[in-house]
């Protein structure tokens, strides 16, 4: 398939306004301590769009932390309080409304990520909040209600879970569960070390290396509201335990199957490859991603995929700590991956960040999908010691240059990209429905920020898709766009990022064509099927096995 | 931990202090002692040396000082670091105390205590390159760069001499390390041309040239191939022409390259992980699969190691 050419484009700078204070988003993050005197108190949190009430306008769930004290009050049956996460439904023209107390969502703790699937096939997307100790899925019940499933669906877990993703691993038509875990945390016994560990000559929190590190989670569909803890049998338990932290479900090596990908703190990342009948085995060394481009481990943070340079194949990106490049693997064969972080144009660039919610999205709807993320240190104590890095940094972005290149345009894209704030999760989405990808931001100890896309022009196209045999998000299904230009692939997912979940429709950027020539989609079923006389910009519905209205 | 040191310092000087020996011996001794140092005589003076007390802060000081030089000689430099450090705590003002102590604290490995040493050091003597010099590599052990090429620069501007390659070097290396891939470019090559038989120069050019953007990957390659033609037992070289080659998906270039790296050097870790993936893109895949066991495993043991340095050995309730 011809790629879009890159030269003769014109293309608008990509801006940001910072929207926050008008939608009436006004939740403050709380992450532990504020000195950060333990790794608890460090992670921040994250957020998920999550069209809760199908009116098409995507709401908002984001998440929220708590203190060490109220973790042992409620290991000790106490009954604690609960974590400040917030739902806020999309009432259109950029507000949106609290409505947490009355939607049944109230989670014990500290909550640290979330994701959303329909698990149950039943058209109301679902809830699954990762938290410090325990798990929770919420189940939509309609109406605005959710119903707390967790112990009979037997999701809850343990330890110290992150990002999760909700994909169809079996080819069953249902959405299985994985989990992943960070450090293995006892609230009762928690490593009490305070500022004894040194970076930089700063003393500052230690780990996570000399903790304990955790597996991972799977969870099986059972196909009737439970699952079932498959971690071991599928092989996600063998090796040693890591500190995982961001996910996305991808088909790897081009086989048909999902794989699964765990970015881990300071240890190898994982690649889960699907062997079928819900076996795994990794594969990231030989792969070539589970190390930088020279081998060493990195402290991999955030995660997602996309087809960069339209050749539909995909490149995975990881945010990773400062003094680190993030890192940028293009395929070269199926199933192997080469660190082309400095060849992309985004080492340097990188080298004095600490990144975490990450995703690639075309935000300036020029054809080419664009890499925006979020940063911020770990140590506040770098500040009063005036070493290289700062705790509170700006988040980046990078414009696709279309020659597999990225040029760093985050200074220009407005005041909300560079303000005095240290950001964890990121999640994306087309709040508006304007055509134009925004983005939510959760910063840690601090408010978060919805920042609106305001990038003037280019056509788009967005589709929202729905599975009949396949599930019902269609997630893991491939879209392929084709114009007079080109054509562009992208996968039906919200996983990936940083304890966050993305808008579950697909968006291109058409730049200055108006005219769709086909619309391929290759459902998780193995459907494949072909869409004429598609409109753009819109946002269009395409049905499994039906065309559209 | 700076507290904890200071304290063994004040210990330190009041074992010293009491009982003191009369003052004409001590003086005696430490005259002994340090011409013992300066011929290099190491057991020697360290014999001189054992048991002296002094009679004051500045003798105190001296005999660790003179000490810790021994023990550097004798090459227990863990200790001749402690000795040399507590030396200049006690008698900050002492003139060559603090680079010693520096120096020797960087030979153990203690950049930390190497870096505040020598920055004392550097405020006394800041014409002495080598003591910038020091001070820039351990700044870069500590990661921090910006102050690592800051200290090469006022080496280079104090007047380096024979330092002045090595001083580049390290701004190249500092000042890369912190994503100001041009600046630290234009200090490897001013080591280059100062030293154009120096492989190492050509290696970091060709290192800035390919992360550099838009990289340039062939004179990168021109580079790499210059260090080998230097230095044919270079390992390093042979391992930066194979990554490029990787980069640039040439495999089998890449193979060779590194099989050389590792054969010249068989414990460089990162040839390993290199080979292992040039093995498997060129489809020898039991035979990369063993060597990325072998490597996956050599890691796993240096992350247990730095897992238990990682954290203190004990805990504050």
């Amino acid at each position: 398939m011809a790629a879009p050419a890159p030269s003769s484009r014109t293309v608008s700078a990509i801006r940001f306004a910072d929207v926050t204070a008008a939608s009436g988003i006004s939740l403050l993050n709380h992450s532990g301590d504020r000195r950060k005197l333990s790794i608890l108190d460090s992670l921040g949190n994250g957020a998920c769009w999550i069209d809760y009430d199908n009116d098409g306008l995507p709401d908002l769930y984001v998440t929220n932390g708590s203190t060490l004290a109220n973790l042992q009050a409620i290991a000790k049956g106490q009954p604690g309080e609960l974590a400040d996460g917030r739902l806020y439904h999309n009432l259109g023209h950029g507000r949106f409304e609290d409505v947490t107390a009355q939607s049944g969502i109230r989670f014990a703790g500290w909550e640290m990520g979330c994701t959303v699937g329909d698990y149950d096939n039943d058209g109301r997307d679902d809830l699954f909040i990762t938290g410090v100790g325990h798990n929770a899925l919420f189940r939509n019940l309609g109406g605005g209600r959710f119903q707390d499933v967790t112990a009979a669906a037997g999701v809850r877990g343990g330890g110290w879970s992150t990002s999760a993703s909700f994909a169809d691993l079996d080819g069953s038509g249902r959405l299985d569960l994985y989990v992943a875990r960070y450090v293995d945390y006892d609230v009762l016994d928690p490593p009490r070390f305070g500022l004894q560990c040194g970076r930089q000559g700063v003393p500052v929190f230690c780990g996570p290396l000399g903790l304990p590190g955790s597996h991972d989670l799977l969870y099986r569909n059972n196909g009737d509201g439970t699952f079932t803890d498959i971690s071991r049998q599928a092989g996600i338990d063998a090796g040693p335990p890591h500190y995982g932290l961001g996910v996305v479900v991808f088909d790897a090596d081009g086989d048909g199957r999902p794989d699964i990908y765990v970015a881990s703190d300071s240890t190898p990342a994982t690649l889960w490859h699907n062997d079928g009948h819900l076996r795994f085995t990794d594969t990231a060394g030989l792969a070539g991603v589970a190390f930088s481009g020279d081998g060493r481990e990195q402290a991999r943070m955030g995660v997602d995929v996309g087809d960069i340079r339209n050749d539909g194949h995909f490149a995975l990106v990881t945010t990773n700590f400062s003094s680190q490049t993030y890192s940028l693997f293009e395929p070269v064969a199926p199933g192997f991956y080469q660190d082309d972080t400095f060849a992309a144009g985004i080492g340097a660039a990188t080298l004095p960040y600490l990144g975490w919610g990450v995703g690639f999205r075309d935000f300036d709807n020029d054809g080419w999908l664009d890499l925006f993320a979020a940063d911020g240190h770990v140590y506040p104590q770098f500040d009063e010691y005036h070493v290289d890095s700062r705790y509170e940094q700006p988040k980046l972005l990078f414009r696709n240059l279309g020659d597999g290149t990225f040029a760093s345009v985050g200074a220009q894209a407005g005041p909300g990209m560079n303000n005095a704030v240290s950001s964890r999760g990121a999640a994306f989405a087309d709040f508006d429905n304007d055509g134009r990808v925004d983005v939510f931001v959760n910063n840690i100890d601090a408010q978060p920020q919805l920042l609106r896309n305001v990038t003037p022009g280019g056509h788009w196209a967005a589709f929202k898709l729905i599975g009949t045999k396949s599930n019902r998000d269609a997630i893991g299904a491939l879209v392929w766009l084709q114009t007079a230009r080109g054509t562009q692939m992208r996968l039906v997912h919200d996983d990936g990022s940083y304890l966050s979940a993305g808008d579950l429709r697909v968006h291109f950027g058409l730049g200055a064509e108006t005219r769709i020539e086909s619309v391929r989609v290759r459902w998780p079923s193995g459907l494949v099927q072909e869409f004429h006389r598609v409109p753009s910009d819109r946002i269009v519905t395409l049905v499994e096995g039906r065309q559209p209205q | 931990m700076r507290a904890a040191r200071i304290g063994g310092g004040a210990l330190a000087a009041a074992l010293l202090l009491l009982p003191p020996l009369s003052a004409q011996s001590v003086q005696e001794r430490l005259q002994l002692a340090q011409a013992a140092v300066q011929g290099r005589q190491w057991q020697r003076a360290e014999q001189l040396l054992a048991g002296a007390r002094g009679g004051s802060i500045g003798e105190a000081a001296a005999i660790l000082h003179l000490r810790g030089l021994a023990e550097a000689g004798l090459g227990r430099t863990q200790t001749a670091a402690g000795d040399l450090e507590r030396a200049y705590e006690l008698d900050p003002h002492g003139r060559f105390y603090a680079g010693d102590a520096g120096l020797a604290l960087l030979r153990a490995n203690a950049a930390e205590a190497a870096s505040r040493a020598l920055a004392a050091a550097t405020q006394e003597e800041p014409g002495n390159a080598r003591l910038w010099q020091a001070l820039a590599v351990a700044d870069l052990r500590m990661g921090r760069n910006r102050a690592a090429a800051a200290a090469a620069q006022r080496g280079l501007a104090a007047g380096s001499g024979g330092l002045a390659a090595e001083l580049h070097l390290l701004a190249a290396q500092a000042l890369g390390n912190d994503g100001q891939i041009d600046p630290a470019l234009a200090e490897a090559r001013a080591a280059a041309a100062l030293a154009p038989a120096l492989p190492n120069a050509h290696l970091a050019v060709g290192i800035l040239l390919a992360e550099r953007t838009p990289p340039d990957l062939d004179a990168a390659a021109r580079q790499f191939q210059r260090a080998e033609a230097l230095a044919p037992d270079f390992a390093p070289a042979y391992l930066q022409l194979g990554k490029l080659w990787l980069r640039r998906r040439r495999f089998a270039d890449a193979l060779s390259q590194l099989r050389r790296a590792r054969q010249l050097a068989p414990g460089l870790e990162e040839a390993n992980y290199l080979l292992a993936q040039a093995l498997a893109r060129r489809g020898h895949l039991a035979e990369a699969a063993k060597l990325m066991q072998e490597y996956e495993r050599a890691r796993s043991a240096r992350r247990q190691q730095l897992a238990n340095q990682a954290l203190p050995t004990f805990i504050v309730e």
